[in-house]
C-alpha cells in the first residue's frame, strides 16, 4: 500500500510549495497539457462559499480533490506510456469539478495540485467510495438501481450504449446477425456487456479475457468474429486501427454518472457543476476534444 | 461496464445462499468439471511435450561438442527466466503477428508449457546423467556384466533415483501452472472457476472448488511422488 | 551475387519468412523503444513495480517462511499437523488462483483495495508456504548427532534450535532461496491479469495501443529484461553455492 501510494503521490506531484510547483510544470513539459505557467491560487472567497460542516470544505481543507479515474480505457481514461499520466473525457470531466471547488480560473489547470487521480479498476469502483478512499469516481461507470443502492449518482454526464465492432470487410450489421453457433463474440470476463451478448445473440460463442485490449487483439487477429461492450470503449480502439468498423448501433443504454460516497451531500454541488458544463459549452468542448473523431458533439444528455 | 459487486461479508458469502449451492447446481457443476478435463488434458499434453524436449536438450547439454551443448544451454536459461505468462502471451498474441499462424488458445498454451517446463526438464535430466560416474561403469564392465546388464543394473537405478522424484514435482508444478493459461481464454478450471464467480457472486464457494479441483491433481501427484521418492533412496542405500 | 537478387529469390520461394522477417524488424514497430519517455514512463515505472512487489512479498516469506518451518518442527504435534497442512495446501494450489482471490476477497472485507496490494499478499502468501518447506528441509537436514551434542551439552531446545541448527540450516538454504526469488520474479508477473501495472501489463498496454501494434517486440524487451534479472541471480546463487556450499547437497 505505501509503495503503490507513493507512486500516485510521484505521479500527481503532490508537492503543495507554489514555488516547487513551477518547477514541476517545467520538468514535465513532454506533458498534453498546456497549463499557462502560473495557477491562480485558490480565492479564499470560494473556500469560505462552502458551509464550514459540508462535504465541499472538507475537500477545500484537504487542499485537493481526489478522484478515482479509469487508466486502461482510451479516450475516457488512459494512462499515457510516454508519460505516465491519465488522460481522457472523465479526466476533464473531474478536472471542471476540481476547479469549481477551488475557484480556478476556466484556463487553470487543477492537476496535480488541487487534484489528485488514482487508476482504479471497475470492481475498485464503489468499494472505495465507500470507505472514503476517494471523493468522486469517474470510471465509465452505468447508472444502475443496484449501484444507487450503495452510493449517490449525479445526473447522466454521457449516454452510452452497447455496440459492436468488427473488421471493416465483415458482413455482421448487428448483433442478432451473430447469433448463431459458428459466431465468436469476444467480452470482458464478469462484465454487464457479457451478460447482454448471452440476452441478445445466445447462440453465439465467447470468448472472455480480463480486458477489451485483449478482445481487440484477438479480433485483429481474426480470433472472434466481434467485440461487443459499451459503443464508446470501441471508440477508443477504433481509433487505434482504422481497419475495423462499429457497427449495430446502441443495443443497450448505459448512462454514465460520476459516482460519490452515499448521503455526504457532495451530489448536489457536482450535479449543479455538471448542469453548468452541460449548458455553458465546456461539456462539447471536452466532447470535441476526446470524442470528436467519432462525429460532431451531439446535445449533452440531459 | 462491470457489474457492482456486494461490498459486505456477508454480501461476499452470498447473501443467505447457503454454502455450496451454487457449485452443486448441476449446470455450474458440469462447468467447472468441463473446466477440470480441459486443465487435465493441458497438463497430460504438455507434460508429454516437456519431457520429449527435456530429454533432447538435456542431452544435448551433455554431449562434448561445444555448438550444440550452447544451444541446450540457451534453450534452458532463456526459457527457464522468463515468465510463463509473457511466453503464452507471445505464442497466444506474438506468433499470428510474426509468422501468420494463428493457434487456438489450448494449442498456444500447450506451446507455451511443453517448452517452459521442458527447460526446467532439461535441467533434472542433464543432472541424471552426470550422476552415473564412469568409475561405475567401468568397475561393472571390469565385473564381467554385459553393456545391457551395466544399463539396466547400473546406470538406470541411479540415472532413475536422481531424475524421478525432481521430474514428479515439476510434472506438479506444471499441472498448477496450466492455470496461467485462462489468461488467453482456454476454457480451463480456473477460467470456467472466474466466470461462474462473476455470474453468482459466490467467490467463497466458487474459488474454494477451483481450489480443490486443483488439490485433487496435485496431491495425489506429490503422495505419488513422495512414495517413489522413499522407495528410491531406500534402494539406493 | 547482387544481395537485392538474392533477397528477392529467397522471398519468392518463402514468403512466409520474409513476412515475419519484415514484421520482426519494422522499425515502425520497435520506434516506441528509442523513445526516452517510453523507458522512463512504461518500462522503468512497470519495472519498479515489479521490484517493490517481489521485494514486499520475498521480505514478508522469508520471515513467515521461517516461523512456519520452526513451527512445522516443533516438538509439539498440535502446532506440527494443522501448519503442516495450511503449508501443503497452499503450496499445493495455483498461484493464480490465490491472486484471484486475494484481489476479489480483500476489497470485500474492506481490507485492501489496490490490486498492488492484493496480488503482493497473495504472492507473499504462496512463497512463505514454499520457504517454509524449503527451511524445513534445511532445518531437519542437519544430522540428529549435532543436536544430541547440543542438547547432551546443556542446551535448550531453543538454544540449539538458535546456536547450532539456524546458523547451518539458513546458510544451506540460500540457493534454493535464491531460485525462489527468481520463481518470484517470474510469478509478479501474473499480477497483470488482475490490473497491476507492472512491467508485462506496462508493456500490454504500451502494445495494444501503438500502432502499427507491436505485440512481438514490446513482450521480447519485457522477456529480456526478466531474463536478464533472473540470470543474474541464478549466476549469483551459483556462485554463492560454489564458494560456501560447495560439498551440501539440497536437491
Amino acid at each position: 500500500m505505501r509503495l503503490s501510494r507513493r507512486h500516485v503521490m510521484r505521479a500527481s506531484g503532490a508537492i503543495p510549495a507554489a514555488t516547487l510547483l513551477a518547477a514541476c510544470g517545467a520538468s514535465q513539459s513532454t506533458s498534453q497539457s498546456s497549463a499557462p505557467s502560473s495557477i491562480p491560487s485558490p480565492t479564499t472567497a470560494s473556500a469560505t462559499a462552502f458551509p464550514a460542516t459540508s462535504y465541499m470544505a472538507k475537500i477545500v481543507q484537504r487542499g485537493k480533490l481526489i478522484a478515482g479515474v479509469k487508466q486502461d480505457q482510451p479516450l475516457f481514461g488512459l494512462l499515457n506510456p510516454r508519460t505516465n499520466q491519465i488522460e481522457g473525457f472523465d479526466v476533464d470531466i473531474v478536472k471542471e469539478i476540481a476547479k469549481a471547488l477551488f475557484g480556478l480560473g476556466a484556463t487553470a489547470d487543477p492537476f496535480p495540485a488541487k487534484l489528485e487521480l488514482r487508476g482504479i479498476t471497475s470492481a475498485q469502483r464503489i468499494p472505495l467510495l465507500q470507505e472514503g478512499a476517494i471523493d468522486i469516481v469517474a470510471a465509465t461507470m452505468t447508472i444502475t438501481d443496484e449501484r444507487k443502492q450503495q452510493i449517490d449518482f449525479s445526473d447522466v454526464y454521457y449516454q452510452a450504449g452497447q455496440s459492436l465492432l468488427v473488421k471493416k470487410e465483415s458482413t455482421v450489421a448487428k448483433i442478432q446477425d451473430l447469433d448463431k453457433a459458428s459466431a465468436t463474440v469476444c467480452s470482458a470476463t464478469g462484465s454487464t456487456s457479457e451478460q447482454n451478448i448471452t440476452k441478445f445473440a445466445p447462440a453465439a460463442q465467447k470468448l472472455l479475457f480480463a480486458g477489451y485490449a485483449e478482445c481487440v487483439t484477438a479480433l485483429q487477429q481474426g480470433r472472434v468474429d466481434a467485440v461487443s461492450t459499451d459503443d464508446i470503449i470501441l471508440a477508443g480502439f477504433l481509433d487505434q486501427d482504422p481497419n475495423l468498423k462499429m457497427v449495430g448501433g446502441q443495443f443497450t443504454q448505459e448512462p454514465y454518472g460520476l459516482g460519490m460516497q452515499k448521503g455526504n451531500g457532495f451530489v448536489e454541488f457536482v450535479n449543479s457543476e455538471v448542469r453548468k458544463m452541460k449548458t455553458d459549452g465546456r461539456w462539447k468542448s471536452i466532447y470535441t476534444k476526446w470524442l470528436g473523431k467519432i462525429g460532431p458533439a451531439p446535445e449533452p444528455p440531459k | 461496464m462491470l457489474t457492482a459487486t456486494p461490498t459486505t461479508l456477508a454480501g461476499a458469502v452470498g447473501a443467505g445462499r447457503a454454502f455450496g449451492a451454487v457449485v452443486t447446481q448441476p449446470s455450474n457443476l458440469q462447468l467447472l468439471l468441463q473446466g477440470l478435463w480441459v486443465t487435465i488434458k493441458l497438463a497430460a499434453f504438455s507434460l508429454i511435450l516437456a519431457l520429449a524436449l527435456g530429454v533432447v536438450f538435456g542431452v544435448l547439454r551433455t554431449v562434448p561438442l561445444r555448438p550444440l551443448r550452447a544451444a541446450g544451454t540457451a534453450y534452458v536459461e532463456f526459457f527457464r527466466n522468463t515468465p510463463l505468462l509473457v511466453q503464452m502471451y507471445y505464442w497466444y498474441f506474438g506468433l499470428p503477428v510474426l509468422a501468420g499462424v494463428t493457434l487456438p488458445g489450448f494449442q498456444a498454451a500447450f506451446l507455451a508449457l511443453g517448452i517452459y517446463t521442458g527447460a526446467f526438464v532439461a535441467e533434472v535430466v542433464r543432472a541424471g546423467i552426470l550422476a552415473v560416474s564412469p568409475g561405475h561403469l567401468e568397475a561393472a564392465r571390469s565385473l564381467g556384466l554385459s553393456y545391457l546388464q551395466t544399463v539396466r543394473h547400473v546406470v538406470l537405478p541411479q540415472a532413475f533415483a536422481t531424475t524421478v522424484p525432481p521430474l514428479g514435482n515439476l510434472a506438479i508444478a506444471m499441472t498448477k501452472n496450466t492455470s496461467v493459461a485462462s489468461a488467453i481464454a482456454v476454457q480451463d478450471v480456473m477460467y470456467n472457476g472466474n466466470l461462474l464467480n462473476s455470474r453468482t457472486f459466490a467467490t467463497y464457494e466458487v474459488f474454494a472448488s477451483v481450489g480443490l479441483a486443483y488439490l485433487s491433481l496435485t496431491v495425489p501427484l506429490s503422495v505419488l511422488v513422495n512414495r517413489l521418492e522413499r522407495r528410491l533412496t531406500r534402494f539406493r542405500r | 551475387m547482387d544481395q537485392a537478387a538474392f533477397v528477392a529469390t529467397v522471398c519468392g520461394r518463402l514468403p512466409a519468412v520474409c513476412r515475419s522477417m519484415e514484421t520482426l524488424f519494422d522499425p515502425r514497430r520497435w520506434a516506441a523503444f528509442t523513445e526516452l519517455s517510453v523507458w522512463q514512463n512504461t518500462v522503468l515505472v512497470g519495472l519498479r513495480a515489479t521490484l517493490s512487489m517481489a521485494a514486499i512479498a520475498m521480505v514478508v516469506s522469508l520471515v513467515a517462511g521461517l516461523a512456519l518451518a520452526l513451527l512445522r518442527v516443533s516438538p509439539f504435534a498440535a502446532l506440527r499437523y494443522p501448519v503442516g497442512l495450511l503449508v501443503e495446501t497452499i503450496r499445493s494450489l495455483p498461484v493464480i488462483l490465490l491472486i484471484f482471490f486475494s484481489s476479489l476477497f480483500l476489497p470485500r472485507v474492506g481490507l485492501a483495495q489496490d490490486p498492488f496490494v492484493a496480488a503482493t499478499a497473495a504472492l507473499a502468501v504462496y512463497t512463505a508456504a514454499v520457504n517454509a518447506e524449503i527451511m524445513r528441509a534445511g532445518i531437519t537436514a542437519i544430522e540428529r548427532g549435532q543436536i544430541e551434542a547440543a542438547r547432551s551439552l546443556g542446551m535448550t531446545y531453543a538454544q540449539t534450535m538458535r546456536h547450532v541448527i539456524l546458523p547451518q540450516a539458513l546458510q544451506r538454504v540460500v540457493p534454493p532461496q535464491v531460485s525462489q526469488l527468481i520463481t518470484l520474479l517470474k510469478d509478479t508477473s501474473l499480477a497483470a491479469v488482475v490490473g497491476v501495472n507492472e512491467l508485462t501489463r506496462k508493456m500490454q498496454i504500451l502494445y495494444q495501443f501503438e500502432r502499427p501494434p507491436n505485440p512481438l517486440q514490446a513482450l521480447f524487451v519485457a522477456a529480456c529484461i526478466y531474463f536478464i534479472l533472473n540470470y543474474s541471480l541464478s549466476r549469483l546463487s551459483r556462485r554463492w553455492e560454489l564458494g560456501v556450499g560447495g560439498a551440501i547437497d539440497l536437491h
